[in-house]
């Protein structure tokens, strides 16, 4: 029976990373399919620093790791950007919210806003000043600052997206048994 | 239980650092290669988005009216026919322009065939300025292949795969593109500039001239000096000259003709001297 719930959990786990990844994706994919953000407010919004904190949140190392190579030579692919520029820009602020997820009350919204709002104003941040030291010339100006306050507010609002997307096909299409209905602690799987 | 979570983060640091290091030092042609491979798995979804497109369109097709559909097959039967006419014209000064240039010894003209891509879609990133199209390696594009459409230059082939490219678009640091001002028959670089972050049809045209008689309003072709773009498509119109005395050179700002935020089909100009 413990043994069952145990390959139970780690198929779980394996069919949540699987699910981050294909949602990293889609979302890859839509924006560079999706113009509609560029043609309202002037600048693309990243969807891999919301997953990244929605992972980093809910998930383990193994996956976020996983998430910010695929994710960022993905994104690159689809880029002008030098192949995975953004992995280590990720992996930093995921590493960071994951090392301190005990410190954030992660089931209020405001605190997933605010994360995902910081998460998206650091890694375009980041990646730029990688861009800019391994020697690119990316086309910046005073409009830049705008295009990031739309990415940082846009990031934010996108990782309210990824939990309720995420956690909604977490719960609908896993198994739950019935023994664990008791639990009081919503973290319980950082009980350690 | 704390060591375990310790030991993880060192084995996920490791191997993140040793990519990046890795993916930073590959020579270009590696990282064009590890691009390609990484965009593979977008394969799927741009079938996808074809599909859908293609569906949408025959529905709409479908909608309209027959004598709407018969009444556009004449009026496009008439303009062929103009077409080929002027086609016929143009094909006799062309062979009187080669046979000059040939007795002049100057470069001939490169003949090349155009058709007709998709835009499936933009760079990801805010900084930078180029579009996907759907016509790949086994539709004969190749890298530098120029894109245009019937209002002007677009831009340049800048990575193939099997069945999608990537072009730079006339803006993005990596598509200069050599231009003449027509009435004044001066030559410049088109290039980015930091305007071009809020305006993307706004590039600089530098290297004109100090003494410069370029003014607002004239018109931009390309030169022909580059190998990439043939000579005399349009570009675009001069805005404003900036002149400075203490410079030997004129910059100005330059109006594209083809807003490429609203671009859905290019046309790629196959060149087979390249495609070879």
């Amino acid at each position: 029976m413990g043994n069952d719930t145990t390959q139970n959990g780690k198929l779980m786990n394996w069919f949540h990373t699987t699910c981050i990844l294909l949602a990293a994706l889609v979302c890859v994919f839509l924006e560079a399919a999706v113009t509609l953000p560029r043609d309202l407010f002037g600048a693309q919004i990243n969807p891999l620093p919301a997953l990244v904190v929605y992972t980093a949140l809910q998930s383990n190392v193994a996956t976020l790791t996983l998430l910010v190579v695929c994710g960022s030579l993905w994104q690159s692919s689809l880029s002008a950007d030098p192949p995975g520029i953004a992995l280590l820009p990720l992996f930093l602020v995921g590493v960071f919210i994951e090392f301190n997820r005990r410190q954030f009350v992660r089931r209020e919204h405001f605190v997933r806003f605010t994360l995902g709002t910081a998460a998206s104003a650091s890694v375009p941040l980041l990646t730029l000043f990688l861009l800019l030291t391994i020697g690119h010339e990316p086309i910046l100006n005073w409009f830049s600052l705008w295009q990031w306050l739309v990415v940082s507010v846009g990031g934010g609002i996108s990782t309210l997206l990824a939990f309720l997307v995420l956690d909604w096909l977490k719960i609908a299409l896993s198994y739950n048994p019935k023994k664990r209905a008791y639990l009081m602690a919503p973290d319980a799987d950082d009980l350690e | 239980m704390g060591d375990m979570r310790k030991t993880s983060y060192q084995i996920a640091s490791g191997i993140v650092v040793a990519l990046a290091l890795l993916l930073f030092n590959l020579p270009p042609r590696s990282a064009t290669r590890v691009k390609g491979w990484a965009g593979h798995f977008f394969l799927p979804l741009f079938g996808l988005q074809k599909g859908l497109q293609e569906i949408s369109e025959k529905a709409v097709d479908s909608a309209l009216p027959r004598s709407l559909l018969l009444n556009e097959l004449s009026i496009l039967q008439q303009t062929n026919q103009m077409l080929r006419m002027e086609l016929a014209r143009l094909d006799g000064v062309a062979r009187e322009s080669a046979r000059l240039k040939t007795r002049l010894r100057l470069k001939p003209n490169v003949k090349g065939q155009s058709r007709l891509a998709q835009v499936v879609g933009r760079d990801t990133a805010n900084w930078w300025r180029t579009i996907q199209i759907d016509l790949g390696e086994r539709d004969g594009v190749r890298v530098n292949h120029p894109i245009w459409t019937e209002q002007g230059l677009v831009g340049r082939v800048t990575q193939v795969g099997p069945y999608r490219a990537q072009a730079a678009l006339v803006g993005d640091p990596s598509c200069r593109v050599s231009v003449k001002v027509s009435e004044t028959e001066e030559s410049g670089v088109l290039t980015a500039a930091p305007f071009t972050a809020v305006d993307p049809r706004l590039v600089s045209l530098i290297h004109l001239p100090s003494d410069t008689a370029t003014a607002p309003e004239n018109k931009v072709f390309t030169s022909g000096l580059s190998e990439f773009f043939p000579a005399n498509i349009p570009v675009g119109k001069i805005v404003s000259v900036n002149r400075s005395h203490d410079s030997v050179q004129t910059t100005a700002r330059v109006r594209l003709s083809v807003d490429s935020s609203k671009l859905q089909e290019v046309w790629v100009m196959i060149q087979p001297k390249m495609a070879n």
